[in-house]
């Protein structure tokens, strides 16, 4: 596979082309790398590859909301990333590594937003556990709306909408019924107000 | 409670489909109202959490794809490290094959096995209140080993400081006294009278790959045992199949 420059990879994750090639281009050089700093830092191979999936999604969303100033390589940006999340992590599981105990490094710009990033994480993770369990046709329109951001026409041919209000309306019903499920949950709600001040 | 008119407004207006007099409304409103704007922060959360959903499953994909592959690309390289037949084994064991090869297939071996386990020891950002401390982990971060060994001698009692001077020791390729600062931990740590052995797992690991490193294969030996019989260990999963299988045909040959 042919290897990208760093301005290449940002660029095709923003407009989306080729986004699938920047990102085989990133695990080609960066997994084992990533991986490393979990294997050393008490975790396993599994660990690793739930915590290198998730960075690459937070690293997306930074590039998206252009969070990535370069002020740094893509690679010690990524770094960040996985370090902050495992540390999330391993306080989660209350087993903070034994002998070195691991500090976020807030030298820069960029850490506090990957720190902000981190904790939005947290809110999207629940969210996308509760949009996986919503209707199939509630979450088949939304996806196209929001994930593969496809024309109204085209989201009318593939539903079976011949009106592009009766779509609209069904987009909104689908919206409010997943906002409601959010709600609903008094312990889950109150992680994502926690981070509602995050959203830009 | 914010009502359902209020998400389809929102979700207009974020769509940038709302008409220019219900936004001004909305963009005045939200100027007023902070439960408004809230409100408007979790419709946008909910659709980027959609829009990840999709983009999770996209890095699954890549994810899968790339470990595969790397698979793949281990067994092409390597069929023969996992067939482990009874005859390959008498033959590599066999006296003629010592002969044949010698001292040289023990250099490449050791040479090749260490280049296989070799990890750079990456620094975890550690707060510290000492000084010293602070100043020996910016060394070590810029990678100015020789300045290290110059502030630590085997005289400290800092495992900290100790484990420091014998990694800078490693990375000068100076395994010798490599080995002396590791085994002092190792020391310090048998002394002590909690359970809190500091850097006990990681100088296992480097005192495995410094004694491979001088060929010394029975000292390699009692640091590889420890390693791969201790599930919990820390390197425990650095050492492969493979690893074992020439590690224990060196010492066959030693």
């Amino acid at each position: 596979m042919t290897e990208l420059s760093e301005q290449e990879i940002i660029s095709a994750i923003q407009s989306k082309e080729g986004i699938n090639s920047a990102l085989r281009n990133l695990y080609d050089l960066y997994y084992r790398y990533l991986e490393r700093y979990i294997l050393q830092n008490s975790g396993n191979e599994d660990d690793a590859a739930d915590t290198i999936q998730e960075a690459f999604l937070v690293f997306i969303k930074l590039i998206e909301n252009n969070k990535f100033r370069q002020e740094s390589s893509i690679k010690s940006f990524l770094y960040s990333i996985t370090k902050n999340l495992w540390i999330t992590e391993l306080r989660k599981r209350k087993s903070m590594a034994r002998r070195n105990e691991l500090y976020v490094n807030d030298e820069k710009m960029e850490v506090a937003d990957i720190s902000h990033a981190i904790i939005k994480n947290e809110s999207h993770k629940i969210i996308m556990d509760i949009f996986a369990e919503i209707g199939q046709k509630c979450k088949s329109i939304l996806y196209r709306f929001y994930y593969e951001e496809l024309p109204m026409k085209e989201i009318m041919s593939l539903e079976g909408f011949s009106n592009e209000q009766v779509l609209r309306n069904k987009k909104h019903k689908c919206l409010k019924g997943l906002i409601e499920k959010i709600q609903s949950d008094p312990s889950k709600y109150s992680t994502i107000k926690n981070a509602l001040q995050y959203v830009g | 409670m914010l009502d359902e008119r209020y998400i389809e407004m929102i979700d207009d207006y974020l769509d940038g489909i709302l008409d220019q007099n219900e936004k001004e409304k909305l963009e005045a409103e939200l100027k007023e109202n902070q439960e408004l704007r809230d409100f408007m922060a979790l419709i946008k959360l909910t659709r980027e959490s959609i829009k990840m959903s999709g983009q999770k499953e996209m890095i699954q994909q890549v994810h899968e794809e790339y470990i595969k592959e790397s698979k793949d690309e281990i067994n092409i390289e390597k069929p023969k490290s996992f067939r482990i037949s009874p005859w390959w084994l008498g033959v590599a064991a066999s006296i003629s094959l010592f002969i044949l090869i010698g001292n040289f297939w023990i250099k490449t071996q050791t040479e090749n096995l260490f280049d296989e386990n070799y990890i750079a020891y990456n620094l975890p950002t550690m707060r510290s209140t000492e000084s010293l401390e602070n100043e020996l982990t910016i060394l070590f971060k810029d990678a100015d080993y020789e300045a290290i060994i110059k502030i630590i001698d085997l005289g400290s009692e800092n495992s900290n400081e100790l484990f420091l001077a014998g990694i800078s020791h490693f990375e000068l390729e100076n395994y010798k006294e490599s080995i002396q600062y590791l085994k002092k931990i190792q020391l310090i740590n048998e002394t002590k009278v909690d359970s809190s052995h500091v850097f006990q797992d990681e100088s296992d690991y480097y005192l495995f790959l410094a004694y491979l490193k001088m060929e010394n294969l029975t000292d390699a030996d009692r640091y590889y045992s420890k390693i791969t019989t201790d599930m919990n260990h820390t390197y425990h999963k650095n050492i492969n199949l493979q690893d074992k299988l020439k590690f224990n045909i060196l010492k066959l040959k030693n």
